[in-house]
């Protein structure tokens, strides 16, 4: 474990973004313990749980998945957001059927993060959801992020 | 000090026709009830060297909410620890509200990371944003926005290459702005990372948590006002 408990903790308490890029090494121990903070087991304050998620991401921890689209019910419009990006990063089935789902979710933005994950994780499902979303979207920014999206995962 | 016209020092930092003392002499957009002095601020114009920075709003579309609130609080704040710190100044040459809509209904940026300094592939989000202010007569530009894709992020100080700039986050504690600011003006890394600058040094401006700052105001060590001193944007009158 590159980091004591202490450490990691303190770290994921950072409000600069910057402080993130310093974890570029995690080892399971790490995963672990970062899990615990989003299953509220370690507790840490409500911004720290989502810097720990967007660790998660970034590490790519597929065994993140099911935590994270457990407790997609009891996130806010913002953390829903971070959610999305984070399951779109993990790409497992289960990770991008969720953000799958959330291209309808009540919030606008929320879809247009959701259309965003689904780009970076392409495949199948992610092509016929944004089709969707490219005709039926109701909110024209919403749509035409699916739109761009769309074309930019064609010239891949 | 001799005569000197308010008109003579706003020309000194590059302002013509019409003055106004508070906006081109003073770099004052916003509200903070404070005394501010026009022989103090003439002896930083004429003595002391500064660095330009525009103020940029983003608001969801249409919405009829001016600039950020606390907008002078921060800038105050920041102009206070630098000078302290650094004998240098920040003047502000302008503050707009963009509400084009261009981060969406709730102005949440869409940003994967946040290196410091130039951000390698900025999303078109990041690109559209560091696009806005340029015309402001600033090459440093600072945005305020309700947040990034993480929302227990209160800034970020990556820009694409070749448009300087940093944001910070609508309620974020006023240390932010004066910590992302000190990150893009002369590079420097949070305490941590910074082998200069003790890993525990949490009276430090450059502490990754702004908010849990001890000690207030903030300090700055030498080797970060060096920087500062030598950053390529800091200019004379």
């Amino acid at each position: 474990m590159p980091y004591t408990p202490e450490e990691l903790k303190r770290l994921v308490d950072a409000t600069c973004g910057n402080e993130l890029e310093r974890f570029a090494v995690l080892d399971e121990e790490d995963l672990r313990y970062l899990r615990r903070m989003v299953e509220g087991t370690v507790v840490v304050s409500r911004g720290a749980q989502q810097n720990a998620l967007t660790l998660l991401g970034r590490a790519g921890d597929r065994e993140a998945d099911s935590l994270i689209i457990n407790r997609l019910a009891d996130y806010d419009e913002r953390e829903r957001i971070n959610a999305a990006d984070v399951l779109g990063r993990l790409a497992t089935r289960d990770s991008i059927a969720a953000v799958a789902d959330m291209i309808n979710d009540p919030s606008p933005d929320v879809r247009r993060f959701a259309i965003s994950a689904l780009g970076r994780a392409g495949g199948d499902l992610a092509r016929e959801r944004l089709t969707q979303a490219a005709t039926e979207e109701s909110v024209s920014f919403v749509r035409r992020k699916a739109e761009q999206v769309l074309q930019e995962l064609g010239e891949r | 000090m001799a005569a000197v016209s308010v008109r003579v020092m706003a020309g000194k930092l590059g302002r013509t026709g019409p003055i106004s003392v508070r906006r081109d002499v003073f770099g004052v957009y916003g509200t903070n009830a404070r005394i501010r002095s026009l022989k103090a601020q003439f002896n930083l114009i004429e003595n002391v060297p500064f660095v330009r920075v525009a103020l940029v709003t983003i608001r969801p579309q249409n919405s009829l909410d001016g600039q950020y609130v606390n907008l002078q609080r921060d800038v105050d704040n920041a102009n206070d620890i630098w000078q302290a710190e650094s004998n240098v100044w920040l003047y502000c040459t302008g503050s707009v509200v963009d509400n084009s809509g261009i981060l969406g209904m709730n102005a949440v940026l869409d940003q994967p990371s946040c290196p410091l300094g130039v951000q390698g592939s900025p999303t078109a989000e990041e690109t559209n944003l560091f696009n806005l202010g340029r015309n402001l007569g600033a090459d440093l530009v600072g945005y305020f926005i309700a947040g990034s894709t993480n929302p227990g992020l209160g800034g970020c100080s990556a820009y694409p290459a070749g448009q300087r700039g940093f944001w910070v986050g609508f309620n974020a504690d006023q240390n932010m702005f004066a910590h992302e600011i000190t990150h893009v003006v002369g590079l420097n890394a949070h305490t941590g990372e910074d082998p200069d600058i003790a890993d525990n040094d949490q009276d430090n401006l450059m502490w990754p948590t702004p908010g849990a700052i001890t000690n207030q105001p903030a300090d700055l060590e030498n080797v970060q006002t060096n920087r500062i001193r030598n950053d390529p944007g800091i200019e004379t009158a």
